[in-house]
């Protein structure tokens, strides 16, 4: 098994002298150099994500305003989520972080695993209201969490609220947001130190080769379905080990369902990025079922369920 | 023209980087063989040195009474604040000792609010890591720039929501009391 290795390395490194002595120092350097400035955002520091994170949340609340927490009304409704968010997050604390066993629907490396069991954030979750009735959600690095008030509504009780905030908790605490970030970052490294090593000049063959990798840069950068799939693991797992019931997580997606059936989606549209919503409510079905997820019985009480009901109630009714 | 050995030299760079696309290894090393029993991997040695990697106004900046999420606080947390590992095999949860508060406080810290490194000031970045989220998240979006003063503009208005939401949320401490309290009233806990 060390011999197997040791001569790995040294394949490799007889093959990396004749390159070497092929290309030349300066490129390199110049591959080192790219190299080192992807490297840089592999690890950030939990304040460094949650700058990014406040980058990312300015420039949707461009896009929709957020309401401020002005009369007693919004105080209730800020507090409420934010107890929410706290709540599930703590009680989930347990949750495994782990791509393989919330479905094997991301690839994350080794490392990136570690960054992700690791994971902590800045100023904890933060949840805030858009003040819109268009469904939308949001959570990005650094611990935001964004909710439309159109999303909000289409929820008819606390335990689908509950499944909406775990849903979007989950890309915060699995770190989604930054590892699109991280993948296009690359691409656009490699993209640039490609057209710029590998296709210089301005000969046809060069400007294909440019082509092909800008082609490949703009499919790395793409939005990653497997996510939703693992969000939704993570989610209904955080939802039953909180005491609520698994199947919330159905119940609001069938919501989204009959949302998209009632209004057409449009490209630009929230939704109409993510997978089919019938393959993660089967998805999502299977899950309870295999892994015998249940709910807190406590929380079925005539008692419990008034108290949810009455605290959804005077926040958002 | 295609430069050839540019593009063997691109391909060794790939086999020696280890970045994400190189085959995983073991998903968890510190699972223990055979038996599928779960155990974190000891990060720290007993009386190492660890600091505090989050602000204190995360509930997770908290020294606890036992290794519970929903155990009593014992201290407030700070940003970069030393602390002395008293018991690193434990689980989720960390036994360890203040250095320097001014007082002895002794508990148990969730795992990943410490680490070995002590944090950076990274005052002089943060405007960059902004940019680079707004440019980012415009780029998703489909829009080509970020102008700089609607940026500016709207950083300043979630300063805005970040301050009234801290004001009326309370600290760390408070907070762990606050989402104790909402899943007892909602008969979500067992407590």
């Amino acid at each position: 098994m060390k011999t197997n290795k040791i001569n790995v390395w040294v394949t490799r490194l007889m093959l990396g002298a004749l390159v070497f002595s092929f290309t030349g120092c300066a490129f390199l350097m110049a591959a080192n150099d790219a190299l080192k400035e992807g490297k840089l955002v592999d690890n950030l520091e939990p304040s460094e994500e949650y700058y990014l994170g406040r980058g990312v949340s300015a420039v949707i609340i461009q896009n929709y305003e957020p309401i401020k927490i002005d009369t007693p009304k919004q105080e209730t409704q800020i507090k409420y989520l934010n107890d929410m968010a706290g709540y599930i997050e703590k009680a989930a604390q347990g949750v495994t972080r782990s791509a393989r066993k919330l479905g094997d629907h991301t690839d994350r490396s080794y490392d990136q695993q570690e960054h992700v069991y690791n994971l902590a954030l800045h100023k904890g979750i933060q949840v805030g209201i858009l003040n819109t009735e268009e469904v939308a959600a949001h959570g990005t690095p650094g611990g935001f969490l964004w909710l439309s008030y159109g999303a909000i509504h289409m929820c008819k009780n606390e335990d689908e609220l509950a499944a909406l905030v775990a849903h979007e908790m989950s890309h915060i605490i699995l770190d989604h947001g930054m590892a699109n970030y991280r993948s296009a970052h690359k691409s656009q490294i490699a993209s640039s130190f490609a057209s710029d090593h590998m296709f210089p000049g301005d000969s046809k063959f060069s400007n294909f080769g440019r082509l092909c990798v800008t082609g490949f840069e703009s499919m790395r950068n793409g939005y990653n379905p497997g996510q939703e799939f693992e969000a939704d693991n993570w989610g209904t797992r955080a939802l039953a080990v909180s005491g609520y019931k698994p199947e919330a997580m159905v119940e609001v997606l069938t919501r989204v369902e009959e949302f998209e059936k009632a209004h057409e989606v449009k490209p630009e549209d929230y939704l109409a990025h993510h997978p089919p919503i019938h393959k993660r409510i089967d998805t999502v079905k299977e899950l309870i079922k295999t892994e015998k997820l249940t709910v807190n019985p406590k929380s079925q009480t005539a008692e419990a369920i008034k108290a949810r009901s009455d605290r959804f109630a005077a926040a958002f009714k | 023209m295609i430069r050839l050995p540019s593009f063997a030299a691109m391909l060794l760079a790939c086999l020696l980087c280890g970045c994400g696309t190189t085959p995983r290894r073991p998903d968890r090393p510190n699972v223990v063989q055979g038996t599928g029993e779960f155990q974190y991997r000891k990060y720290w040695r007993e009386g190492e040195s660890v600091y505090v990697r989050i602000t204190s106004e995360a509930p997770a900046a908290l020294i606890l009474a036992a290794p519970d999420p929903w155990a009593e606080p014992v201290a407030v947390l700070e940003l970069g604040q030393e602390l002395r590992v008293l018991d690193p095999s434990s689980g989720t949860y960390v036994r360890v000792r203040t250095v320097g508060m001014g007082f002895d406080a002794e508990g148990w810290v969730w795992r990943p609010a410490v680490g070995k490194k002590k944090p950076a000031d990274n005052a002089d970045t943060r405007e960059e890591w902004q940019r680079e989220g707004a440019t980012s998240a415009a780029r998703d979006t489909g829009q080509p720039t970020v102008n700089p003063s609607e940026l500016e503009a709207a950083l300043q208005r979630l300063g805005n929501f970040e301050q009234s939401r801290a004001d009326v949320s309370g600290g760390a401490a408070e907070l762990v009391r606050r989402f104790r309290r909402f899943g007892e009233v909602g008969g979500l806990s067992d407590d």
